[in-house]
């Protein structure tokens, strides 16, 4: 009875899957599930597992020691069912099969065990990674398609668009209203909210193209760099801090990273151009890690495009943090490194390899190696260099004149001090002279003033051994004068020379450090691959650099080891250009994926960092095939792209939901309407200095320190502003020390580095609404607000100030409906206050800042349409 | 897995504050509750709303709180709660076990280490512990509950460690324990967050362990801080205080109420429109639950407040005690300081030193007041110790290795068997060998208890289940319940 019932639950189970059955085969359904469970000790390792290879139906049907692992079309019968049905196998229980994937197998057994392609007729040896055509032909792999757009009538982006829509029976929603445009462009493009003067201006230009002209001006102001640094940084994992552990020290020499970065999207740089410096500026100008600083003060452009290699320093880097283990340091920052380049750049979680191979995608646990061996010249974990021997210094032209005359100057005093000093010297000599016998003074004379190094042995001697103290020099002066009643006021005289130099030097321009990835030609590592990823067990053959191998242009394909025609081995230049040829399949997609989620708020792929088959499939695939086509095509410019998206109907939308599309796609996916989205940290606290007048405009520089304010929160620079205003510069120059989050950025969900940010999460917890409500710095700045609404109009009654309250925080006019309500608050508060505090003019002044902290805090200032 | 592998994943909870919320269909009143309102809740999980309303699971609930005191780092077993008279037969020996899995290869040894401390046979159930350095532990022997088969089957190291006890996986990027309950249960009180996180010191390595990831953020743990303020922003500025305040948040709601209206359907607004509600209730809830003032001397004394060694340990537990007696679903207390890899000894000393009286004055308190039946305690981290020296210090000063195969963990309350003692490891205490107990099952047990079947607490995802506890894992341990 048992026996004849055991399998019954299953077979109940396996009912709605039969109608599956004829579809089902081995590639798309059962390969995932044993590749993720069984692959590991079946087939990837060399040694197989009692004798059983999973990799290919033809080895299951051999099966291992113990027969065959299935009968076909018997699912009961067969041993493999019955292991992984006992949970027997896998031996690791957390990889143990679920209800759903058991069910697969047992019905693909059932269906004798079809595959949709014929296997190779080449039986691959144990542990040769294996590409099944299906990943092979993911989607994601393949050429980028240029694509005619279906509709030549319309813009292409909504020619696309619309053809979705429709299959979906769903239909676009209307132009926004024109505050709601220029609100959503400008935080879009600079992060920042229009003034209220520039809303009026759009609103009331008529013109046909003054929507157009609005991206243009948008596109042209500086604000537009800074906003798109701070996408690139996520990616980048910029950091003002060396992370890793507690110590977290402070990295000086960031920061011109970052400010290469801003300038380079300010001046619309061409994005393969952008790519080919940050993997490999160095080599594009032959420097080596030895010829590196001289360069970098050759010239400007030299010197960016060392600093444009600060993308592979990013990443933690604890090895000068006395990490207690400095090797496993070391491989990390080689990790971090690698993890960074493949998430920003590939869209592939490539990182997942480098213990084994990939568990769900085609990534042999080789290909992170052969990454590693493309960086590993940068990062010679055997010659390693601190993060301080790393630095350059850099100092421009004027400075460094200014910095050579302060020295000239300084070094002529210094040679009076030197000169000062034997005078000196002398004197205490002939002083110890007179101490020994008066027969051995001519012998001492003679053999002082002889070199050192041309002394007899009897002199050499005779000074160091018989007579010490007559050998009186510069650097043991001090010992002697201690001795002499005089001494003090001898070494006067050197002494306040010395100050004089130092004091000039003092003065010289210091110079900046710049954080740069160079190579020593000396020291080329070889790369192996780690055994379980652990850096102590290399083993195998040397990997060669290379790119992906399943989307490798030939099997086999690497770069070459050493580039004869460089100083360095030039594996980072050619695989630069070899991502930037206009050929690879993921670069332009991922970027232009990218940039498409920074103005709808999900990518054409929503995992904008895993292309994968585990990642999110495009919801418009042709869109973003011609997206990526049409922006190499066009150069690689950014602000081309922009201006292309954000002319399109589909970006024009307004953001209202509808019933009738919300039934159909709740999520939006198809692009019905605009989503509405939260201001990110950054966009935050910069448009509440921005309504407040408090933004300080400033652009680049270092960053600005923050620390613990008064009650005990990380704030910039400690909560207070000093008289130069830095503290109230834009969120993108606020160090980024990774273990001291800004608690107010932090709250809203600033990314925490480690390595990298590839899509920000965007939370609703109180601890935001008490940051609105009670933080010192939402608190001053609404009191800064009223202070410029009425400073701004002294005759102005508090009635016009809330009116223009109003419009600078959310941009449109203060409804009729609701002037009567804000006014009455307005007058309540400042009844409450005046009855408080006795002062008329202080009372309105903080009744329409508690108005104005109720705007800045209202879900309109918060959320963009 | 890599200690410090954490890439920092995805937009979900983005695209779900534009998705599936689900708020605003049942209105604003309807997203906080009170008490009262959990009269009205909907009796069975079957379709856990997405909403704060407190209600209840299918099964009888024996717990309706928790408070997990979370020691990171990885507590020793053999030196506190698993006696091996055999470390002391072998010390200084070879170890004759095998598959010793050291994470610091480098300084590994299998020298075994026997255990120098004291241990005694404690209260009526005699159930042995190490009394020189948990002395008022040994004092609540007879109302805990030591599970000595903790086992986190493949799972190394701490981060993983970590996720595996606090979201079941040793995977990034899964909702954490906290976030599953209040999902499952809603709160109990509108005036502070559902799920607390206390985190002592620094945040533990791969943090946060109380996300919400897949669920909605309203489920989102809300970090306590260990020192002045604990909750940023908590107070409103003096001049602020009161009625300008007051009517402030009326004005807010107003214009946030017709923003929405604007936006019909917008679940986003409509969670921060209840985080301001909640946020403007906490700043009087939450500044009485944390005013431990007003304790009386003999609590005081009870928890050690006034010991500068013991006062950090014990505001976080009496924290913890005065907002379940606040209707405070989920109250996790971080510590991680238990990683001692050097040292061992005088490490331990000093850190029972600090933690022992205030977690057993957080028992003998919660009894005291009736709510130690109806709330779960658990002490415990993500793993333990080897029998074996590893060299770090050059042999001096010896420390243990990580041990994610057997270590112990204590409960008590919510209904579990007092002065009981589950499982067992080997003679070495080396790896958990009788009625082990994984993460799964550790999980599976705790919503039991809060009268949830753990195959019923899941939520829609991409048009998948996802849950606390895999489909096919996770059993209930049935013999440790009362």
């Amino acid at each position: 009875m048992i026996v004849r019932f055991r399998h019954l639950p299953t077979l109940l189970l396996l009912l709605p899957l039969l109608a599956r059955a004829e579809t089902l085969s081995f590639e798309r359904d059962v390969r995932p599930i044993l590749k993720e469970h069984c692959f590991h000790c079946h087939g990837e390792e060399k040694k197989l597992r009692g004798g059983l290879d999973l990799r290919l139906r033809k080895f299951i049907l051999q099966g291992g020691k113990s027969g065959p692992a299935i009968e076909l079309g018997n699912h009961a019968k067969s041993r493999l069912f019955e292991l992984v049905k006992s949970g027997e196998m896998p031996p690791k229980e957390e990889l143990r099969l679920g209800k759903h994937e058991l069910e697969t197998i047992a019905a693909w057994i059932d269906a004798r065990a079809p595959t949709s392609e014929p296997e190779p007729p080449e039986n691959p040896l144990p542990g040769e990674f294996i590409f099944t055509a299906t990943e092979r032909n993911h989607w994601a792999f393949q050429t980028i398609q240029r694509i005619t757009p279906p509709n030549p009538a319309v813009h292409p982006i909504d020619a696309f668009v619309t053809r979705r829509l429709s299959e979906q029976k769903l239909t676009p929603s209307p132009e926004a209203d024109r505050v709601s445009l220029i609100r959503r462009a400008s935080f879009d493009l600079l992060g920042l909210p229009p003034s209220a003067a520039e809303v009026d201006a759009f609103v009331k230009d008529t013109s046909s193209n003054a929507y157009e002209r609005l991206i243009d001006r948008l596109l042209d102001s500086p604000h537009y760099g800074e906003r798109w640094a701070r996408h690139w940084l996520d990616v980048a994992g910029y950091a003002d801090s060396e992370g890793y552990n507690d110590k977290d020290i402070v990295r000086d020499d960031a920061w011109h990273y970052r400010d290469y970065v801003i300038r380079s999207l300010n001046e619309d740089k061409r994005w393969d151009v952008f790519i080919r410096e940050q993997l490999a500026g160095d080599e594009l100008i032959r420097a080596t890690h030895e010829k590196a600083g001289a360069l970098a003060n050759e010239s400007i452009a030299k010197r960016d495009r060392l600093i444009a290699t600060g993308f592979l320093r990013m990443g933690p880097d604890g090895s000068g943090s006395s990490p207690t283990d400095p090797a496993v340091a070391r491989n990390k920052v080689l990790s971090d490194s690698i993890r960074i380049l493949s998430s920003s750049l590939l869209g592939m979680t490539v990182g997942c390899a480098e213990c084994h191979h990939h568990r769900y995608e085609p990534i042999p646990q080789e290909d992170f190696y052969r990454l590693r061996a493309i960086l590993a010249p940068v990062y010679d974990t055997a010659n390693w260099r601190m993060p301080k021997s790393r630095q350059v210094q850099i100092i421009s032209a004027e400075n460094r004149r200014k910095a050579d005359e302060l020295e000239k100057e300084a070094s002529a005093i210094g040679r009076q001090y030197i000169d000062e000093m034997m005078r000196i010297v002398r004197l205490i000599f002939d002083r110890e002279l007179e101490k020994i016998p008066p027969d051995k003074q001519e012998f001492a004379r003679k053999a002082y003033d002889t070199e050192a190094a041309k002394r007899t042995p009897e002199q050499t001697a005779f000074l160091t051994e018989q007579y010490p103290a007559l050998n009186v020099q510069r650097t043991t002066l001090h010992l002697f004068l201690n001795k002499y009643k005089d001494g003090k006021e001898l070494r006067k005289g050197y002494d306040e020379l010395l100050a004089q130099a130092n004091k000039i030097r003092a003065r010289k321009p210091k110079p900046d450090l710049i954080r740069v990835a160079t190579e020593d030609p000396k020291n080329v590592p070889i790369t192996q691959v780690f055994h379980r990823g652990d850096h102590s067990s290399p083993e195998g053959d040397p990997i060669a650099p290379a790119g992906l191998s399943v989307i490798s242009p030939q099997p086999g394909f690497a770069f070459t080891a050493n580039n004869s025609k460089l100083p360095t081995t030039g594996r980072r230049l050619d695989y630069a250009n070899y991502l930037t040829d206009g050929e690879h399949p993921l670069v332009a997609r991922v970027l232009v994926n990218r940039f498409w989620m920074h103005h709808f708020g999900r990518g054409i792929v929503a995992t904008t960092e895993d292309f994968g088959l585990r990642g999110d499939k495009p919801t418009h695939p042709e869109l973003l095939d011609w997206l990526a086509a049409d922006f190499m095509k066009n150069g690689w410019r950014l602000k081309r792209l922009h201006k292309l998206i954000m002319t399109s109907r589909t970006y024009r939308q307004a953001s209202t939901r509808r019933p009738d599309c919300e039934s159909i796609d709740r999520d939006n996916r198809y692009l019905w309407r605009m989503p509405v989205r939260r201001l990110d940290a950054e966009s935050l606290r910069d448009a509440v200095l921005a309504v407040s007048g408090q933004l300080n405009r400033d652009m680049f520089g270092a960053p600005i320190p923050v620390s613990a304010d008064a009650g005990g929160l990380i704030a910039v620079g400690g909560g207070s502003v000093s008289t130069n205003k830095l503290e109230l510069k834009r969120s993108l120059y606020v160090q980024v020390r990774r273990t001291q989050p800004v608690a107010m950025l932090e709250s809203f969900d600033q990314p925490f580095m480690e390595p990298n940010c590839t899509r920000r999460v965007s939370s609703t917890v109180p601890t935001q609404s008490l940051a609105m409500l009670n933080s010192a710095f939402i608190l001053g700045q609404s009191e800064a607000f009223a202070k410029r609404l009425l400073e701004a109009d002294q005759q102005a009654n508090l009635k016009a100030a809330t009116q223009r309250a109003w419009k600078e925080a959310f941009g449109r006019d203060l409804p009729a409906n609701e002037a009567s309500r804000l006014n009455d608050f307005v007058e309540a508060q400042r009844q409450h206050f005046e009855k408080l505090t006795k002062k008329p003019d202080q009372a309105r002044r903080k009744a329409l800042a508690t108005l104005c902290q109720v705007l800045l805090a209202a879900n309109e200032f918060l959320y963009v349409d | 897995m890599n200690f410090l592998d954490s890439t920092r994943p995805t937009g979900r909870r983005h695209f779900l504050a534009q998705g599936a919320l689900g708020i605003s269909s049942l209105g604003l009143s309807h997203l906080l509750s009170n008490r009262a309102s959990a009269e009205v809740a909907k009796p069975n999980l079957d379709q856990p709303d997405e909403n704060l309303v407190a209600r209840r699971g299918k099964r009888p609930a024996k717990a309706q709180a928790m408070i997990s005191i979370f020691m990171g780092g990885g507590p020793s077993h053999l030196d506190l709660f698993d006696r091996k008279p055999m470390l002391d037969k072998y010390a200084g020996k070879q170890f004759p076990g095998k598959d010793v899995k050291y994470d610091n290869a480098g300084q590994a040894s299998s020298i075994v280490l026997p255990c120098p401390f004291e241990f005694q046979h404690c209260g009526q159930s005699g159930m042995e512990l190490n009394t020189e350095l948990l002395p008022h532990l040994g004092g609540i022997a007879d109302d805990i509950t030591l599970v000595r088969s903790m086992n986190l089957p493949n799972i190394r190291n701490h981060v993983a460690g970590m996720r595996a006890m606090t979201t079941g996986r040793g995977r990034e990027g899964w909702p954490s324990l906290g976030s599953w309950l209040v999902y499952g249960l809603g709160a109990e009180t509108g005036e502070l967050p559902a799920f607390v996180a206390l985190v002592m010191g620094r945040n533990p390595p791969g943090s946060p362990f109380w996300d919400s990831r897949h669920l909605p953020s309203i489920y989102q743990g809300t970090i306590l801080r260990d020192k002045a303020p604990r909750i940023a922003n908590l107070n409103p500025p003096p001049d602020l205080l009161g009625t300008p305040q007051t009517r402030q948040l009326d004005l807010l709601r107003h214009l946030n109420q017709r923003h929405l209206d604007r936006h019909p359907g917008e679940d986003d607004l409509a969670a921060r429109i209840a985080s301001y509600e909640l946020a403007a209730k906490m700043q009087t809830a939450a500044t009485d639950a944390l005013d431990i003032n007003s304790e009386t001397e003999a609590t005081r004394k009870l928890y050690g407040l006034d010991n500068s060694t013991t006062r950090r340990h014990a505001e976080a537990c009496l924290l913890a005690r005065r907002l379940v007696e606040r209707g405070v679903r989920f109250v996790q207390i971080w510590d991680y300081g238990w990683d001692m890899h050097e040292n061992i000894f005088a490490a331990l000393r000093s850190r029972c030193a600090y933690s022992d009286q205030p977690c057993a004055a957080l028992v003998k308190d919660l009894k005291s007041r009736g709510l130690l039946d109806s709330t779960l305690v658990q002490w415990g981290g993500e793993m333990g110790r080897l029998p074996v020296i590893q060299n770090r210090g050059a042999g001096k000063n010896p420390g243990r290795d990580h041990n994610t195969e057997g270590f112990s963990i204590w409960l008590a309350g919510g209904g579990m068997k007092p002065g009981h003692i589950h499982g067992a490891t080997d003679d070495f205490g080396h790896r958990a060998v009788q009625d082990v107990v994984t993460q799964h099952d550790f999980h599976a047990t705790l919503l039991h208890q809060l009268g949830i079947h753990h195959d019923d607490l899941k939520y829609k995802f991409n048009n998948r289940d996802i849950a606390l506890v895999e489909p096919g894992q996770g059993k209930v341990v049935e013999s440790i319940l009362a």
